[in-house]
């Protein structure tokens, strides 16, 4: 048996074959997760609460439950994280906002209840920016450098899953924030297709364009989640009635012959050059096995944003306006944040249907980009973490600010709902960079098998970021 | 700043929005105007429905 200490760095699937096994106990791994936290997330914030009292309770009933043979799943006592805007029964959600300090839900979101029911234990949520747009409080550091971002709204999934706080932590995904803090914090983000995975119970942001999904330190464990969290939930209209495959069955298959596209516009613009070779190499390694590289145009790509832009403004504001309406609830909102959304009062109808109407042009052009190819490939971010006092960034001798740069490149597939993911592929100035594979609509299991193929040819998700509190001295 | 320019926008909120609000809200539309003014300038085809969420049809 591995020394415990080594648990929290193993893969979720390994620690759930080795609890499966009787090789470790959910209690120890619960356990060393704790102490971990305990540890170093002073250092990191990653979560915003930690319940170890009710994390252990559930690992030891989970224990008793494989000492007497019952397995509840492939889950069985395997300690995760929640986004703090998942509703879990009894466990406040508060959407990282004052607004919501008080919020104890009284029902699980479906992903947390199947989830559960495949025996996870939860051991606490993650930090997040105020509902998943202004800053996070205090903020979180990347593990990488405690000095830096670890990417938007699911930051705090993504520097737990980092830091190996946790086996696997949820995030949710507007324009990119499952992605984007994979690609920062060097772990795998999947934002599956829209509709795949439900989102009752997952407080709204952006309706027409809000997804669940996983943050983990392997595309295997994020096959294994999604196949358990993935398919039709009625309690949320936006679900999808498609059948879900097994994304395990073809994980090891490969990418001999795949044809992965390499879009021309957009992707290869202001992006930093440093990020830039990193992703190009991630591109020849997958040449290297066996994929074939093609390129591919998708002209409107470039002229996406005030689509975003308008949908996602229009959207946050009409389901807080309520709250915004109240004067003791609306002077609880950052400044910053009220502003956005008093902003998004003024976004003005021809707007936001133009912007529908580009989103089908968008997809038209990307459904045509997708023939003769199975998946696209592209960089997850055009720039590495930046430093937490930072605002604006300087990209091609260009200032930009952070938030505008940082999604450039994971926006446009939740505009397309496609499914989408990101993969450690390399380092620049020892910070991590991600390589993104899209896929066509409902075809997770060609982007999982890319990038499981990507990590069996490269070792890039082994590193291990520095001690967080040596390192924030 | 001459709210009384302002007020129609201040009323279109619904709410009570300040001087400093409507500041606020000002510094943000600027920034995006570039992009919204690229949205509004682009021409296209005109049997072109919107989308209001993710479809599969397109793909089928």
């Amino acid at each position: 048996m591995a020394p415990s200490l080594e648990w929290p760095w193993r893969s979720l699937a390994d620690a759930a074959a080795a609890v499966k096994a009787g090789a470790v106990s959910p209690v120890e791994l619960t356990r060393v997760c704790l102490e971990r936290i305990e540890r170093v997330d002073h250092a990191l914030h990653a979560f915003v609460s930690v319940d170890a009292e009710r994390a252990l309770q559930d690992a030891r009933r989970a224990e008793r439950e494989i000492q007497a043979g019952r397995s509840r799943g492939p889950l069985h006592g395997i300690p995760v994280g929640l986004k703090d805007n998942y509703d879990t029964l009894g466990v406040a959600t508060r959407n990282g906002s004052r607004v919501f300090a008080d919020r104890m839900p009284t029902e699980d979101a479906t992903v947390w209840a199947r989830l559960q029911e495949a025996g996870a234990v939860l051991l606490g949520k993650t930090t997040m920016s105020e509902a998943a747009w202004g800053v996070d409080f205090p903020p979180v550091r990347n593990p990488w450098d405690v000095r830096r971002n670890p990417g938007l709204s699911s930051g705090g999934s993504g520097a737990a899953v980092a830091a190996g706080l946790c086996f696997m932590a949820m995030g949710s995904d507007t324009g990119g924030s499952i992605r984007i803090p994979a690609g920062l914090s060097g772990v795998v983000g999947l934002k599956a297709t829209y509709g795949r995975v439900s989102r009752a119970g997952v407080m709204p942001h952006t309706w027409s364009l809000d997804h669940a999904g996983p943050l983990s330190r392997r595309v295997e464990d994020a096959a294994l989640v999604l196949g358990l969290i993935a398919g039709h939930d009625p309690r949320d209209s936006a679900s999808a009635s498609v059948p879900v495959g097994d994304y395990l069955a073809d994980l090891k298959k490969g990418v001999r012959g795949m044809r992965i596209g390499v879009p021309r516009e957009h992707f290869w613009d202001r992006i930093e050059g440093r990020v830039a070779t990193v992703v190009r190499q991630a591109l020849h390694d997958l040449e290297a096995a066996g994929a074939k590289l093609t390129e591919v145009s998708i002209p409107h790509m470039p002229t996406a944003l005030g689509a975003i832009l308008v949908t996602e403004m229009a959207s946050v504001t009409a389901w807080h306006d309520k709250y915004l309406k109240q004067p003791e609830r609306r002077a609880k909102y950052t400044p910053e944040v009220r502003a956005l959304m008093d902003a998004g009062k003024l976004i003005f109808a021809t707007d936001f249907l133009k912007a529908q109407r580009l989103r089908r042009a968008l997809t038209d052009q990307v459904r045509a980009a997708f023939d003769g190819v199975d998946a696209l490939a592209t960089p997850t971010l055009p720039l590495c973490a930046w430093d937490i006092s930072e605002s604006h960034v300087q990209i091609d001798g260009q200032p930009e600010h952070v938030l505008h740069a940082c999604w450039r490149f994971t926006y446009p597939w939740n505009l397309t709902g496609l499914p989408a993911l990101s993969v450690p592929c390399g380092f620049a100035a020892e910070l991590p960079v991600g390589l993104q594979l899209v896929g066509r609509p409902f075809d997770e299991a060609t982007i999982l098998r890319a990038g499981h193929a990507y990590q069996e040819a490269t070792r890039w998700h082994e590193r291990r970021p520095p001690d967080p509190v040596a390192r924030a001295g | 700043m001459r709210l009384p320019s302002l007020a129609p926008v201040a009323d279109l909120a619904g709410y009570p929005l300040s001087v400093a609000d409507l500041a606020e809200v000002a510094s943000i539309l600027e920034s995006i105007m570039e992009d919204i003014e690229a949205l509004r300038a682009l021409d296209l085809a005109d049997d072109l429905e919107p989308i209001l969420s993710f479809r599969v049809e397109p793909w089928v």
